[in-house]
């Protein structure tokens, strides 16, 4: 092998094994990021509709947000149920009383 | 190292907190009234009708689009003097009777279910969490009192930002990722990384830790208090109170309520807890609540200590002169203190005034407000900026308000808490 190519080697296996330690080391974090955009959107949506009372026009504007895109929306008029859909995780808040407002299901 | 800190800054080193009734301004005797709030011309409340105007014109003032979200985006303003509203205005498809996301307003809410709870002998500032709430009963969590939280000094460890760094932010965890079926488990499990009482750190997990234990003494009542000790006396008919699915009140974020019926709560606040003349917060609450948390004095400065002068789970305007820190509010006098919320949400209440103020919005970029602001917008006129809100409405009220009275003096040492 040439001396270019252990460099090349020696610099892509630092990368790797820094990538590997920063992914286990944050592993609780980066495990569980997924799930947020489509929690955020299904349980602000839902509160935004049945507990300030707005409609899904101004909803729609309320949780947008530009990190992350959204794969899809689910409401469920009737029981007051919100599914959404981002990085491939869904997640689902539903409405429960005129008091305690909405609620992400876990 | 750490544990061995925190294991010499035990709760019976620290001194208990007494509360000393009263507060540090005279409370009016107000008329007795029901149903909706009993008005006045601002004449009559001694503000100056155009400036009154431009202060509105500036709060309603849009600039961007329902699209671009940009500027200004005002959904409620509720000015109330002598106890008598003295303007209302809406915006945003909002109305008198929207139950608006109050988002961290709601932590000082949580302060005054508290309050109601010392009141009623339920709790006590002194306890340890633990006494109420198994999950901070591990070594170095059990040295954590009720009043650390309450000031935002326990120790644990928590990284609160929101949009700006979503995947290490404790805060959206607790949301809407781990922490989300159980809110105050998420924290209690948190490292302790400083010695409870002796660090100052913005931390939502406090605020729901703290709801979680009031469980245990209120027991079967859990569900219904903050109705019947707040919401219900006060006549909040719109508020709705949000739990996590371990059904606590999501007491960092969760509270939604109408900008008249928030300002209700904070005319009860301004008179030091009482109502219609029946007190609903422990004596001497209103006033633990507006004095500095110890830790702040202890705590190296940050951008957010130049923005906020944490009293517990409420923010005060003295600043720190030993440091050189300005009054967080320039244009309001040193015993203004308020709540304020994530998306451009304030309660402002200045008792040298007998004013209270609500300015519920839903603000996507922030008016640069204090030196160094991160991602802020420098045109007052392009962005909800709480100076030129401030100044506009000093020059409503100030030509005609009384001097204001000397600030209260910090109750214990600031060291307190030091190991």
């Amino acid at each position: 092998m040439k001396p270019w190519m252990w460099i090349v080697g020696g610099v892509g296996s630092l990368v790797a094994f820094g990538g590997i330690t920063f992914v286990a080391l944050n592993w609780a974090a980066l495990s569980t990021f997924p799930a947020m955009p489509s929690s955020y959107e299904a349980k602000e949506y839902c509160s935004c509709r049945w507990v300030s009372g707005r409609d899904d026009a101004f909803c729609e504007r309320f949780v947008a947000q530009s990190t992350v895109p959204m794969q899809g929306r689910e409401v469920d008029e009737v029981n007051r149920r919100v599914t959404s859909r981002a990085l491939w995780t869904s997640n689902s808040a539903r409405y429960v009383d005129a008091r305690r407002g909405c609620v992400l299901e876990k | 190292m750490l544990t061995l800190l925190a294991s010499l800054a035990t709760a019976a080193d620290r001194p208990p907190i007494a509360l000393e009734p009263g507060v540090p301004w005279a409370v009016p005797e107000r008329e007795r009234w029901t149903g909706p709030w009993p008005t006045a011309t601002p004449e009559e409340s001694g503000i100056d009708p155009a400036a009154l105007e431009a202060l509105a014109a500036y709060t309603f003032r849009r600039t961007g689009d329902e699209v671009d979200r940009k500027g200004s985006r005002t959904n409620a303003l509720v000015i109330v003097r002598h106890g008598k509203l003295v303007y209302e205005g809406y915006g945003r498809e909002t109305t008198a009777k929207t139950p608006l996301l109050a988002w961290s307003v709601t932590k000082s809410f949580g302060n005054t279910v508290y309050g109601a709870a010392v009141h009623e002998g339920l709790i006590s500032l002194d306890d340890p969490v633990c006494k109420h709430y198994a999950p901070m009963c591990g070594p170095g969590h059990d040295q954590v009192r009720v009043t650390d939280m309450m000031r935002m000094s326990s120790g644990l460890h928590w990284v609160e930002t929101y949009e700006a760094s979503p995947i290490f932010s404790s805060v959206t965890a607790m949301l809407y990722s781990r922490g989300s079926a159980d809110m105050a488990a998420f924290t209690a499990a948190q490292p302790m990384s400083h010695p409870p009482g002796a660090f100052w750190l913005y931390s939502s997990g406090d605020s729901n830790v703290l709801s979680a234990a009031l469980k245990g003494p209120l027991g079967a009542r859990y569900d219904d208090y903050p109705w019947t000790a707040l919401f219900e006396p006060l006549g909040m008919e719109s508020a709705v109170y949000e739990q996590d699915a371990a059904g606590t009140f999501v007491a960092s974020s969760y509270l939604y309520a109408s900008a008249p019926d928030l300002a209700r709560w904070a005319q009860m606040v301004l008179d030091d807890g009482t109502w219609q003349g029946q007190r609903l917060l422990a004596e001497g609450w209103v006033r633990y609540s507006t004095t500095i948390a110890p830790a702040f004095y202890t705590t190296a400065l940050s951008y957010e200590h130049v923005s906020s002068n944490p009293g517990a789970q409420w923010y005060v305007n003295l600043g720190d002169p030993n440091r050189s820190l300005d009054p967080p509010w320039p244009s309001l006098p040193p015993d203004a203190f308020g709540a304020s919320g994530h998306w451009g949400k304030f309660v402002w209440i200045v008792p040298s005034w007998d004013l209270v103020v609500v300015r519920m919005g839903d603000d996507r970029e922030y008016g640069c407000s204090y030196p160094g602001q991160p991602e802020c917008v420098e045109d007052p006129e392009a962005a909800f900026t709480k100076h030129r809100f401030l100044e506009l409405l000093a020059e409503a009220v100030k030509p005609h308000a009384p001097p204001p009275v000397a600030p209260p003096e910090p109750a214990e040492a600031p060291a307190e808490g030091a190991p």
